[in-house]
């Protein structure tokens, strides 16, 4: 995608109500008002949950239930939040000395645009650091400080919208006064188009495994354009889930296809494919352990578990749709329910193998194809009983619905600790695909707490985000205290991630105003791979990495420092050059560190062009070092 | 588990981190030294080098001719052993191979036979993408610190499934060697530029400690050595005679097999070369005629050339497809009764083991299933198959299919 459109016109936040101003640590009192002004019953017990712990929490609030507060009722109350303006964090003085940033005031003073449901993000914000800090506080770690200006902005720039953000934007973002820049950032990241591509990516390299059956899906543009919308729109999580489950119709028209054809075995729906990507990634179990045989480690998760919801996808078929003319739809691969498979046409003399009746399906021999050991009824996860199924033959939406819904567990679960694992680098739960009985959550109370919220604010990314970025959990430096260092579980302080290829090469774009992405074509004359090209080339991850894994290899590495990357530092080069020296240094800082150096660091820089044949050959080394440096790679 | 992921990755970390242990300036003259070091060390590891057929090749045109087929046998070094009369360089190196003619493998289509064969297992079951050969040797017998890739592949070469891309394969030409080796200026400018890099990694890593920041410091490192290392040289058949280049055959296969012949010699565990045009559904006659002129002096020199310089024993070649071809005609894909060859690696050559009955349409004698055949292939290279993986997410995988028995006879007792 190309970070460099969008950029410089987001929207900041226009056509939406202006963010109303909210205190970040919110005394007891200021709830007790709201509430007493408001009169929101659903919003009250968050605050109070926030306000308080001996208050217990509501259960599985029904999404329906939660009613609208208005956000133009609370903007009609900016005296009390202007009062209630604390400062959420000072610079600390436990900060090592000679430190090359300048660790400024946190003055983040909040302003945050509500949820859909009008919940308040800084509320929840501020339960998430009650819980955090509670948790910090009884195993005796201190928190490190609250990152700088610097590095809230290029982490949060590449967390929301995949890239960091130009030198220009950096500056007037350091050198505002604006004490509610950081919330208003946030809120301004989400309203940009690269919020959503950023995490239709996320999601693609999740639904897409590396299957040889996936080397080619022709549809993906169609999917990333869709996903994009979704997270744009901000439509509610549970509803793109749904709409992938129970996707029909042709993929070059509903980009939500995609999933299922993502799923295919030899150009046929998988049912086993799509059931063990589903529940690991929208339920985080590895019910796929349970294909062959029951659960190696959880030994209630048996076959007939597994089967029984592969089941629901046993009439779901692909079948190409014959080029017509004047269909737009013409020649895409259409996704329907039916009795029969459509006879293989490469197999001409041979009857397709006979199926399980409808309803059922069969359970294959792990060690033969030709022979299946059993048949599995449609049954869902966890629930007595076989599920009933509508004689329409339309299976899927029975387990859609009931996927999505709050009788089952998992879901909501899932999508939080996700969420949370993408921002922390680690969920409460870990593997966050591989949640078990007995999984211990390093913060039980605080992942329930998220569920609940993220069900009743009817499953609203964006409030979520807001709630995590707005924390001061997130906000702290990656830094580590030498009290803190080997904290790994507590969100003592940041993690160090690494940028993914899309990121980094998206990234470098924004430094160097030059593109490396070289597009989908690997060989030429095939199809586009799924992640082909100049990404497909950096991106060594596994399937589902910790973002802090640093996955690059020799080879990577080898063309960043000695590809296309060194002409585009000599141009870069022979501009600062025209610079007076100190100028020039910052300014080198500012378009690839998204920072000012430090003094040293300046003094390090011209040291190093002094002693090179010319400024511009000395400028143009300094850029390739800082641009094939760790600090690049990585996000702090 | 949680604990099992975090701490095997944890692990490796570690063991990244500890690579470059104190190394501080003068940062290059450490490395050139190292690179010495290791240089004159050399391998201490098996090798593999996979020919691979793509499309499945003939039996019947190939080492497992029947009478009234369409060519003419001829007889090998190993009296009794006959293989097709369009091999006679390969012919003669009997004596260092060992025919598998009872191969049933029981797949027939091109995409998921050719990743049995890779891999051993089936495709597509219980949401796991296992292995192939390469990335098996490569994680098994490759050395983390070594200054070239584990695992080349000149076509084909499956990847590492649940091992993790770092065992995937590295993809070249025959001709193109490695690729970015060359700084856009000079050596000695981009030692300079990697010096300031290396101060500002350093200082960075002060400050954040954290992990990633040291891996990216240990790979900068490894690609500097790669830059300064006498072992690139291995990529450049320029380098090598032009008789010995034509004696493998001036084209991208007999290339390929020179160029694993050299990357081999310089410690690289595992290098596969694809042939590809194998799927002979018509005129396998002439077909397979053309695909054996490029065939026989690649495979027969390879064999003697690893013979000569005292490589063949420490180089396990595999000559397979991903099934074999209907008998008669061989216009088919058939996948009950067909035949690889295993070269050198240290086994006991000289032989054939299995028998397809007069038809050719099953085995008569010894079949070896996939899983056998990957089996073997572990056992040859030293690497005990009978030990399972645990994935990141701590499910144990096995390496081999189960009850999968090692050919054998290839073993002396």
């Amino acid at each position: 995608m190309k970070p460099m459109q969008n950029r410089d016109r987001i929207p900041v936040a226009a056509g939406v109500e202006p963010p109303p101003s909210r205190p970040f640590n919110i005394p007891v009192w200021i709830p007790a008002i709201f509430i007493a002004v408001l009169g929101l019953p659903v919003l009250a017990w968050t605050i109070f949950r926030a306000g308080g712990p001996h208050v217990e929490p509501v259960k599985n609030v029904p999404v329906a239930e939660a009613p609208l507060a208005k956000p133009e009722v609370i903007s009609e109350k900016p005296a009390e939040a202007e009062t209630a303006k604390p400062k959420v964090a000072t610079p600390d003085p436990k900060q090592p000395a000679g430190s090359p940033l300048r660790i400024g005031k946190m003055d983040a003073v909040p302003v945050a645009s509500p949820s859909t449901t009008g919940r308040d993000p800084l509320t929840l914000a501020a339960t998430i650091d009650r819980e955090i800090d509670r948790k910090l506080a009884a195993s005796g770690i201190a928190p490190s400080p609250i990152a700088d200006d610097a590095e809230f902005l290029r982490r949060v720039y590449l967390d929301l919208a995949g890239h960091i953000p130009t030198a220009e934007k950096t500056l007037a973002f350091l050198d505002s006064k604006d004490p509610g820049k950081r919330s208003k950032l946030i809120d301004e990241l989400l309203l940009s188009k690269d919020y959503g591509t950023n995490f239709a990516y996320y999601w693609r390299d999740l639904l897409v495994k590396r299957d040889p059956d996936n080397k080619n899906l022709p549809s993906q543009n169609v999917f990333m354009t869709w996903m994009a919308q979704q997270f744009n729109e901000n439509q509610p999580w549970d509803r793109t889930v749904h709409a992938m489950l129970t996707a029909k119709g042709n993929e070059t028209q509903n980009g939500e296809t995609f999933f299922i054809l993502a799923n295919q075995d030899m150009n046929k729906v998988a049912p086993n494919k799509v059931t063990g990507i589903a529940a690991a990634l929208f339920l985080g179990l590895q019910l796929q352990c349970a294909e062959c045989h029951k659960h190696p480690s959880v030994g209630q998760w048996t076959q007939q578990d597994f089967w029984g919801l592969a089941a629901f996808f046993a009439r779901t078929r692909v079948m190409r749709d014959a080029a017509q003319k004047g269909k737009p739809q013409a020649g895409g691969a259409v996704i329907a329910e039916q009795a029969q498979a459509p006879p293989d046409a490469r197999k001409k003399n041979q009857p397709n193998k006979p199926e399980a009746p409808i309803g059922q399906i069969n359970i294959p021999d792990p060690t033969d194809p030709t022979r299946t050991t059993g048949v599995a009824k449609a049954k869902l996860f966890g629930q007595p009983g076989f599920a009933k199924l509508p004689a329409s033959g339309e299976h899927r939406p029975v387990v859609a619905d009931w996927l999505v819904s709050s009788e089952n567990p998992y879901f909501v679960r899932a999508a939080v600790n996700r969420l949370w694992g993408y921002f922390f680098a680690r969920g409460f739960i870990n593997p966050l695909d591989d949640i078990r009985p007995d999984s211990v959550a390093s913060h039980p109370d605080l992942l329930k707490t998220l569920a609940e919220e993220f069900a009743a604010a009817n499953f609203d990314v964006k409030h979520l985000i807001r709630g995590i970025c707005n924390s001061k959990a997130y906000q702290r430096t990656s830094r580590p205290l030498p009290e803190n260092e080997t904290d790994e579980a507590q969100f003592s302080h940041m993690t160090v991630k690494v940028l993914t290829a899309r990121m980094l090469l998206d990234s470098l774009k924004v430094a160097t105003g030059q593109s490396y992405d070289k597009g989908g074509e690997r060989t030429p004359g095939k199809r586009p791979e799924v992640n082909g090209g100049s990404v497909g080339f950096f991106d060594a991850r596994d399937y589902d990495e910790i973002p802090s894994e640093y996955t690059y290899g020799i080879p990577q590495i080898l063309k960043l420092m000695n590809g296309s990357l060194s002409k585009a530092c000599d141009e870069m080069a022979r501009k600062l050059a025209k610079e007076p020296r100190e100028k020039a240094v910052e300014q080198m800082y500012l378009t690839v560190l998204s920072r000012r150096p430090t003094d040293a660091e300046a003094a390090k820089i011209s040291s190093f062009v002094s002693k090179q044949s010319d400024p511009v050959k000395g400028y143009s080394g300094a850029l390739w070092a800082l641009l094939n440096g760790a600090e690049f790679i990585c996000n702090r | 588990m949680l604990t099992n992921r975090v701490s095997r990755r944890d692990a490796l970390r570690l063991s990244a981190a500890g690579v470059l242990g104190g190394c501080v300036a003068p940062w290059f003259n450490v490395l050139t030294a190292r690179a010495k070091q290791s240089a004159e060390e050399g391998a201490k590891h098996k090798s593999c080098i996979l020919l691979w057929m793509a499309g499945g090749p003939a039996q019947s045109h190939t080492f497992d001719l029947k009478s009234g087929g369409p060519y003419l046998e001829i007889s090998t070094a190993v009296p009794g052993i006959k293989i097709s009369e369009h091999l006679p360089k390969v012919a003669k190196q009997a004596k260092n191979f060992t025919l598998l003619r009872g191969m049933k493998t029981g797949d027939g289509n091109h995409p998921t036979a050719t990743y049995l064969m890779h891999t051993g297992f089936r495709r597509g079951q219980g949401g796991v993408v296992h292995p192939s050969m390469g990335s098996i040797v490569s994680s098994e017998l490759g050395q983390p610190d070594f200054d070239l890739p584990n695992y080349v592949a000149l076509g084909t070469g499956l990847g590492a499934g649940h091992l993790g891309p770092k065992f995937s394969p590295i993809r070249i030409e025959p001709g193109s060697g490695l690729p970015d080796l060359k700084p856009a200026d000079t050596l000695n400018d981009f030692d300079q530029r990697a010096s300031l890099l290396e101060e500002l990694d350093s200082a960075f890593h002060t400050d954040y400690q954290a992990a990633p920041i040291k891996a990216h410091q240990v790979t900068v490192e490894r690609a500097v050595r790669l830059m300064h290392s006498v072992k690139t040289k291995a990529f450049d058949l320029s380098q090598e005679p032009s008789s010995m280049r034509d004696k493998y055959g001036n084209n991208r296969f007999g290339q390929g097999c020179l160029l694993a012949r050299r990357l081999v010699e310089v410690g690289v565990p595992f290098v596969e070369v694809s042939l590809n045009g194998w799927d002979t559904h018509a005129q396998a006659n002439e077909r397979v005629k053309k695909l054996s002129e490029q065939l026989d002096p690649a495979m027969g020199t390879l064999i003697g050339d690893l013979k000569e310089r005292g490589l063949l024993d420490d180089t396990l070649v595999i000559w397979a497809g991903e099934f074999g071809r209907s008998p008669g005609n061989g216009s088919n894909h058939f996948a009950r009764a067909w035949t690889t060859l295993l070269a050198g690696g240290g086994l006991k050559h000289g032989q054939v083991v299995g028998k397809t009955n007069a038809k050719g349409d099953d085995v008569a004698d010894r079949p070896v299933s996939a899983a056998d055949f990957m089996a073997t292939i572990c056992k040859a290279l030293g690497i005990d198959h009978t030990k399972e993986w645990t994935t990141r997410s701590g499910r144990p995988i096995a390496k081999v299919g189960k009850g999968a028995q090692p050919v054998r006879e290839l073993f002396a007792a």
